[in-house]
C-alpha cells in the first residue's frame, strides 16, 4: 500500500444559499492517480480551490503527511508541495511560455530558467514553445506549458482540473499517457474530470461528487460500469413526474446541419439537425462540457456558425441578430444569474420595467405571485433574493414578453429542491399555452420530469433522442458515455 | 480569446467600478454629503486659523463673496452654470457605464461655435435669432464633439477615457490657433482674442448691475429635467442597466449600441450648450483662460453625487458659490484664491473616506456608509464556467 | 515650399536643441506611465504629480540654494502624491480616473496656494543648467546628442532599464498584475502592495520630469507649467505601444510638435495637433490590435491585500 500523502477531511463550503462543499471526504496516495468525478456544480473546483488554498474552508482541514496546514493561503499550499493544472489555466496570455513559469517561480526569465524547463519538458516529453506568447499558442501547448510549470515546482501532489476540456479529442490520449508516467514517478495525482471513460483509463481510485457531497468511491477493480457511474454523476433519484400536455402539431422550431466552434477553433456544435414542435419541451442531455449550451447560444444567436439554418416559424433566422431574433420572440435565460440576469441594485419592478416598459408594472404583483417570487414585494431588491426567487423573477421577466421559444441553460443551477421544482412547474404550464422550450440541465432527473423529448449530446453531435413514453435508462446512459467512433456511427 | 479565466473577474465580484454603482436609503445619502461638505469646510477653515489667516474674516468674505451682495449673485450663478451643466452631462454618460472625460473640451468648443455663428453668421447684431443661433451652435458643437468620441468607443470598442483628454487637447489648441489666427480682433492686434459677440446675441442680465441671467435657470431646469428623466422613465433604467451590468441587459435584448452612442451625444450636447451660455451670458469673446476648469469640477461633482444624482445642481451652485467667492477671499481675507480650488476636492476625498471607514468600523459610522454589498459571494469560475463564456458575446 | 518650410522648421541644431529639452519631461513621465500601465494602473493623476515636483523643485532651490537639494525635494514630492493617488485610487476605492482628477484639480490649487503662501513675489529662479554638461564637440549637430544636459541621457538610460526590467523576476511580477488579476492572485502575489510600489518607482522618475519643467525648461513656477504634458504621456504610452523604446520615439514626437510652436507662422502652430490626431487615429484604428495591459485602470476586488 503506498502511503497517503494528502487528506481533505470533512471539507465544508458555503456561497450564499449555495453548499458548494458539504462534508466532503478525500485521501491522495502517492504514485496514484485519483479521479474526481461530478457534473458542473457539484463542488469539484471549489474542492480544487480549497487545497490550493484559494479559499478557506467553512470547516474541515487539510492534512500533509499527517499535519494540517494553513488553509486560505496560496503559498502554504505551494510550499507543502501542491502544484496544480488550474482548468483554466491562470497563464498570463502576453507572456510567453518561460515568463509565465518564471512568474510562478518568482524567477527571471533568464538563460538559467530556461535550461532548467526545457529539462523539465525533456523528461516528461511536454515539448511546447517557450518563446511565443501564450496567447497565440495552441490549446494543447499551453497546457504543457501550465503542466511544466506545476512540474517544475517538483510537487509531492498534483492537482489537474478538468485537463482534457481543452484538449482535441486526438491530444486527450497522449495527455492521459502522461499523466500515467507522472503518477508512477511518485506523484499523488488528483484528475478532476466528468469523462467518465478518462477516469476509468487510468484512474487508480474514483470519488464521485453530486450536489457537494460525496455519493460513491471505487477502487480500480471495483469501479462500476460506465452507465452506472453516469447515473451516480447525473443522478438517478427518480423524483415525481410532472404532468406535461400534448404538444401542437406545428412546427415551431427546425435546427438544420448547425455546426460552430468555440474561441479555440475547435468544432463545439458538429452538424446537429432537429425539430421541435409549438409546445413542447425538449431536454438536452449529456454530461457537461458537449456542446449543450453552445447550441443554444448558437440558436439564440449569440455564437457564430459556421454552417447550417436556424428556422422559427418558417422564418429563417440564420443571418439575423442576436437582438433581432430576441425581437421574434426567441428569449435565453441563463443560470448564471449574476453576470446575465441580475442588474445590481435595481428592483424587482425595475428588472421588470428595464426589460419589458412600464405597462408590465400594473400586472407584476399577479406575475410575482403566479411565478412564486418571494419576497413579492416589487421595492424589493433583486439582487437581495436568494438564488431560486432571482431565477423565477428572470424567467418570469422572459415568459412575460411573450416568448415563442425560451432557451433554458442550466436554469435550475444552484437551487434548492423547492424553487427549481416551482420552477419546473412554471415552464410545463407555458408549454401548455403553445411555448416551445429547449432545456439543458447538468441534472437528468429534472431533465426527465418535464421534457416531451431528451436528445442527447455527445462530443458536439445529437446521439440519440428518447421520447417521454419510452425512457431507457441504460441506453441513455450508454449514449452519455459513447466513445467517438460509436457517436459518429449513431449520427450517420 | 485567450488561456485567460473562462469567468472574468469583473462580472463575479462586486462593482469594480464602485462608485458607479449602488442606492442606498437617500436621507442617509443626502446626510453623508452634507456632512462631507461640513467636515472639508472645517478642515479648510482649520488649516487656514492655523496659518494664522482669521476665521471668522474668511467666513464673512466666503458669505459675502457668494450671496452676501447683489454682485457676488450673480457672479455665483454664471460660474454655476457651466459646472452644473457639466456634471450632469457627465453623470448622464456616467449611468451607461461611460467616462466622459472630455467635459471640458466639449463645452471649449460650444463656446467657439457660440462665437463664430454669432460672429459671421451675417444677421444684423441686434438680431433676436443670434441668442437662440448661438446656442444652438454650440450644443450641437458639443454634441459632435462627443460624437468622435462616441463613434471610436461604440465601432472600435477603444477605451473612451484617452480619446476624450486627448480631444480636449485638440479643442484647446484649435481655439488658440483660431484667435490668434482668423478669428483675431482686429482691433486688438496684440492680445490674442477674438472679436466681441454683436450686442444682440448678448443674454441680458436679469438683475441690473449683475451677471445674473437667466442662464442659471436653463442649467438647472436641464439638471433636474435629466436628473428626473433617468431616474423615472423606462428609457433611464435601461440606460442605468447598461451601466450596472451590460451583459445582463444585453440578455433582455437592449440595444447597448445605441444607448451608448445617443447618451454620450446628449452628454456633449449638454457640454456644449454650457459653452455657449458661457460665452453669450458672461464672457462675449474668446481669449486664452476664458472657459476655467469647470468641465474637471463637473467631472469631480458628477462622482461626489452620483448616489444622489439630485444633490448634484446643489453641488454645482456651492462651487459656483466658492469660484465666486474666491477674489473677494483674496480681498478681503488676504486668502490666496486657489483655496477655493483645493476645496473643490475636498469633499470627494471627505465622502470616499467616510465610506471606507464606514465599511471598516461597521456599526458605529455605519449609518453613513454606503449599504452592505449585497451580491452574494459567489463559487469559483470553474463550477460556473461551462454556462459563462464571455467570449461568445461580442462586445 | 515644402522644403522651404521642412528647413525653417527642422533645420537647424538649435532647433532640435530646444526639441530634445522638451521631450525630456515628456519622455520621464511617459516611462514612468509605462511602469503603472504594465502594473494595471491607469495614472490619470500623472499631470498633478508632475507640477507638485516641479513647483518643490523650484521651492527647495530657492530655499537651499542648492540644485541638488532641489531635485531631492522634487522627487520625495514626487513619490508622496503618487502613494496619495494610489491611496486614493485604491484605498479609498475611487478608481484610477477620479482619484487622479482629484490629484489633478488638488495639485493645481495646492501648488498656487503655495505659491502665494510662500513666495509672494513669485517663484522664480530663471532656468538653470543642471549638472554638469559635457564639453561642446565643436560641430552644433553633434551637439545635439553629444552635448546635452545629464537629465536627457538619464532618460534614455531610464526608458531602456524599465525595458530591462519588465524582463526580470519583479518585472515579471508587475506586468502579471497588469495583464491578470486573477493569474496574479492565483499565485499568491499581494496586488495592493506591489501597486502601490510600482507607484512609488513612477513618482521618483515624475519628480525627475517636475525637475526638468521647473528649472531646467521654465524656471518660473505657474500652475500651467505641467502644459498637459502628463497628459500627453498617457498618450505616448499608447501611441508606443506600452513598450519603453517605441514610447520614447512617441514622446520625441510630441516633443517635436511642443518645440514647432515656438517658430513662427501658422503652419507651425497648426502642426502642434499632430501627435494628438495620430494618437487619436491610433486608438481608432489600432485598439485591439495593439493590446494595452489588460487589466489597466480596472481596480482590484474588494478584497484584495
Amino acid at each position: 500500500m503506498t502511503p497517503t500523502l494528502l487528506v481533505a477531511e470533512n471539507v465544508s463550503k458555503r456561497f450564499g444559499t449555495l453548499q458548494a462543499n458539504d462534508r466532503i471526504n478525500l485521501e491522495l496516495r502517492g504514485g496514484e492517480v485519483h479521479a474526481l468525478l461530478g457534473q458542473n456544480g457539484a463542488g469539484k473546483s471549489t474542492l480544487v480551490s480549497i487545497i490550493t488554498g484559494r479559499f478557506a474552508p467553512d470547516e474541515g482541514r487539510i492534512v500533509i503527511d499527517g499535519r494540517d496546514i494553513p488553509t486560505g493561503d496560496p503559498h502554504a499550499s505551494v510550499e507543502h508541495g501542491i502544484a496544480t493544472v488550474f482548468q483554466e489555466l491562470m497563464l498570463v496570455p502576453s507572456m510567453t511560455g518561460l515568463e509565465n513559469i518564471g512568474l510562478a517561480l518568482r524567477e527571471s526569465a533568464n538563460r538559467t530558467l530556461r535550461k532548467r524547463i526545457e529539462a523539465v519538458q525533456t523528461e516528461y516529453t511536454l515539448a511546447a514553445p517557450l518563446d511565443i506568447p501564450v496567447r497565440n499558442l495552441e490549446m494543447p501547448q499551453r497546457q504543457r506549458i501550465a503542466l511544466t510549470r506545476a512540474l517544475a515546482q517538483k510537487p509531492r501532489v498534483l492537482l489537474l482540473d478538468e485537463p482534457t476540456s481543452l484538449l482535441s479529442p486526438t491530444a486527450v490520449a497522449g495527455f492521459l499517457e502522461k499523466v500515467r508516467e507522472l503518477a508512477e514517478s511518485g506523484i499523488a495525482i488528483l484528475l478532476i474530470t466528468h469523462r467518465l471513460d478518462e477516469a476509468r483509463t487510468i484512474a487508480d481510485r474514483l470519488t464521485v461528487l453530486r450536489h457537494g457531497r460525496n455519493v460513491a468511491s471505487h477502487d480500480r477493480s471495483t469501479v462500476p460500469s460506465n452507465s452506472d457511474l453516469a447515473m451516480e454523476m447525473l443522478g438517478v433519484r427518480l423524483v415525481d413526474e410532472i404532468e406535461v400536455s400534448e404538444p401542437q402539431d406545428q412546427r415551431m422550431l427546425v435546427v438544420a446541419d448547425l455546426s460552430a466552434v468555440n474561441e479555440s477553433k475547435q468544432t463545439v456544435i458538429n452538424n446537429v439537425s432537429f425539430e421541435v414542435r409549438a409546445g413542447e419541451i425538449v431536454g438536452i442531455a449529456g454530461v457537461d462540457g458537449n456542446g449543450q449550451f453552445e447550441l443554444l447560444e448558437a440558436i439564440a444567436g449569440l455564437r457564430h456558425t459556421g454552417a447550417g439554418r436556424v428556422e422559427l416559424e418558417g422564418t429563417d433566422l440564420t443571418a439575423l441578430s442576436y437582438r433581432e431574433r430576441f425581437e421574434r420572440g426567441v428569449k435565453l435565460v441563463s443560470g448564471d444569474r449574476q453576470r446575465h440576469g441580475i442588474i445590481p441594485t435595481f428592483s424587482i419592478s425595475d428588472h421588470f420595467e428595464y426589460a419589458l416598459g412600464r405597462e408590465t408594472l400594473t400586472r407584476l404583483p399577479s406575475v410575482l405571485s403566479d411565478y412564486d417570487v418571494r419576497p413579492s414585494h416589487p421595492r424589493h431588491r433583486g439582487d437581495q433574493l436568494s438564488g431560486g426567487n432571482q431565477q423565477k423573477m428572470i424567467v418570469a421577466a422572459a415568459c412575460e414578453q411573450d416568448p415563442k421559444l425560451l432557451l433554458l441553460a442550466y436554469p435550475t443551477r444552484g437551487l434548492d429542491v423547492q424553487a427549481s421544482l416551482k420552477l419546473r412547474e412554471v415552464l410545463v404550464s407555458h408549454a401548455r399555452r403553445g411555448v416551445t422550450i429547449l432545456i439543458t440541465s447538468s441534472d437528468l432527473e429534472e431533465l426527465l420530469s418535464i421534457s416531451h423529448r431528451i436528445v442527447v449530446m455527445n462530443r458536439g453531435r445529437i446521439v440519440g433522442t428518447q421520447h417521454r413514453e419510452a425512457i431507457d435508462h441504460q441506453q441513455l446512459a450508454e449514449w452519455f458515455t459513447a466513445s467517438d467512433d460509436e457517436t459518429r456511427g449513431n449520427a450517420a | 480569446m485567450s488561456s485567460a479565466p473562462a469567468v472574468p473577474a469583473p462580472a463575479l465580484e462586486p462593482p469594480r467600478r464602485g462608485l458607479l454603482r449602488g442606492r442606498g436609503g437617500a436621507w442617509r445619502e443626502v446626510g453623508t454629503q452634507v456632512l462631507a461638505f461640513l467636515l472639508s469646510l472645517g478642515v479648510l477653515i482649520g488649516i487656514l486659523t492655523a496659518l494664522h489667516y482669521d476665521p471668522a474674516q474668511i467666513l464673512w468674505a466666503l458669505w459675502n463673496g457668494s450671496v452676501g451682495s447683489r454682485p457676488s449673485l450673480g457672479v455665483s450663478a454664471s460660474e454655476a452654470t457651466p459646472i452644473i451643466l457639466t456634471a450632469v452631462a457627465v453623470w448622464l454618460a456616467a449611468q451607461t457605464g461611460l467616462f466622459n472625460i472630455g467635459a471640458d473640451g466639449q463645452l471649449q468648443m460650444g463656446g467657439l461655435a457660440a462665437v463664430v455663428t454669432t460672429l459671421y453668421a451675417g444677421l444684423p447684431s441686434t438680431s433676436w435669432v443670434l441668442i437662440p443661433l448661438g446656442l444652438l451652435a454650440a450644443t450641437v458643437a458639443g454634441l459632435l464633439w462627443a460624437g468622435i468620441v462616441a463613434v471610436i468607443k461604440v465601432y472600435r470598442g477603444a477605451n473612451e477615457i484617452i480619446s476624450t483628454l486627448m480631444l480636449n487637447f485638440v479643442a484647446f489648441i484649435i481655439i488658440s490657433q483660431l484667435i490668434r489666427g482668423v478669428l483675431q480682433d482686429a482691433a486688438n492686434p496684440y492680445t490674442p482674442q477674438s472679436k466681441p459677440i454683436p450686442s444682440g446675441a448678448k443674454i441680458n442680465a436679469l438683475l441690473s448691475g449683475t451677471q445674473l441671467t437667466w442662464g442659471i435657470i436653463v442649467a438647472l431646469v436641464l439638471a433636474f429635467g435629466t436628473i428626473v428623466f433617468v431616474k423615472n422613465t423606462t428609457v433611464g433604467l435601461r440606460l442605468r442597466a447598461i451601466g450596472l451590468n451590460r451583459e445582463a441587459a444585453r440578455y433582455s435584448g437592449i440595444a447597448i449600441e445605441r444607448y451608448w452612442l445617443s447618451s454620450m451625444l446628449i452628454s456633449g450636447a449638454i457640454c456644449g450648450l454650457a459653452g455657449g451660455l458661457v460665452l453669450l451670458g458672461l464672457r462675449y469673446y474668446i481669449a486664452p483662460g476664458w472657459a476655467s476648469p469647470w468641465g474637471y469640477t463637473g467631472i469631480l461633482i458628477a462622482f461626489l453625487a452620483t448616489r444622489s444624482p439630485y444633490l448634484i445642481p446643489l453641488w454645482g451652485v456651492l462651487f459656483g458659490m466658492l469660484g465666486s467667492a474666491g477674489p473677494v477671499l483674496k480681498g478681503e481675507a488676504s486668502v490666496p484664491d486657489s483655496i477655493v480650488t483645493i476645496m473643490q476636492t475636498l469633499p470627494v476625498i471627505v465622502l470616499f473616506l467616510l465610506c471606507v471607514v464606514a465599511r471598516r468600523s461597521g456599526g458605529l459610522l455605519a449609518a453613513f456608509g454606503r449599504p452592505k454589498s449585497s451580491s452574494p459571494v459567489e463559487p469559483p469560475a470553474g463550477e460556473t464556467a461551462e454556462i459563462a463564456r464571455p467570449g461568445a458575446v461580442g462586445v | 515650399m515644402c522644403s522651404l518650410l521642412l528647413t525653417v522648421f527642422f533645420g537647424t541644431s538649435d532647433f532640435w536643441n530646444s526639441t530634445v529639452r522638451v521631450t525630456c519631461p515628456i519622455a520621464l513621465a511617459a516611462v514612468a506611465c509605462i511602469l503603472t500601465s504594465r502594473a494595471g494602473v491607469l495614472f490619470v493623476g500623472v499631470e498633478g504629480v508632475m507640477l507638485i515636483s516641479a513647483f518643490f523643485s523650484i521651492a527647495g532651490v530657492v530655499w537651499t540654494g542648492s540644485i541638488a537639494l532641489g531635485v531631492v525635494f522634487a522627487i520625495v514630492a514626487g513619490v508622496v502624491t503618487s502613494l496619495f493617488f494610489g491611496f486614493l485610487s485604491m484605498t479609498l476605492r475611487m478608481g484610477d480616473v477620479v482619484g487622479g482628477l482629484v490629484v489633478h484639480v488638488l495639485s493645481i490649487g495646492l501648488t498656487a496656494f503655495l505659491v502665494e503662501q510662500w513666495f509672494s513675489a513669485g517663484a522664480t529662479i530663471g532656468a538653470l543648467s543642471l549638472g554638469p554638461s559635457w564639453g561642446s564637440t565643436g560641430n552644433h549637430w553633434l551637439d545635439i546628442v553629444a552635448h546635452q544636459q545629464p537629465l536627457t541621457y538619464f532618460t534614455v538610460i531610464g526608458a531602456i532599464s524599465v525595458a530591462i526590467f519588465l524582463r526580470t523576476r519583479l518585472g515579471l511580477v508587475v506586468r502579471s498584475s497588469g495583464e491578470s488579476v486573477s493569474v496574479a492572485q492565483t499565485l499568491g502575489i499581494k496586488l495592493v502592495r506591489l501597486r502601490y510600489c510600482v507607484l512609488a518607482a513612477a513618482g521618483t522618475l515624475l519628480g525627475l520630469a517636475g525637475v526638468t519643467i521647473g528649472l531646467a525648461i521654465i524656471g518660473t513656477f505657474d500652475t500651467s507649467i505641467a502644459s498637459g504634458r502628463g497628459f500627453i504621456a498617457l498618450a505616448c504610452v499608447i501611441l508606443g505601444a506600452w513598450r519603453p523604446l517605441a514610447v520614447l520615439a512617441a514622446s520625441l514626437l510630441f516633443g517635436i510638435a511642443y518645440a514647432v510652436q515656438f517658430r513662427v507662422g501658422a503652419a507651425g502652430q497648426w502642426m502642434q495637433l499632430l501627435p494628438y490626431v495620430v494618437t487619436l487615429l491610433a486608438i481608432a484604428l489600432f485598439w485591439g490590435r495593439t493590446q494595452g495591459p489588460a487589466e489597466e485602470g480596472l481596480g482590484l476586488p474588494n478584497d484584495s491585500k
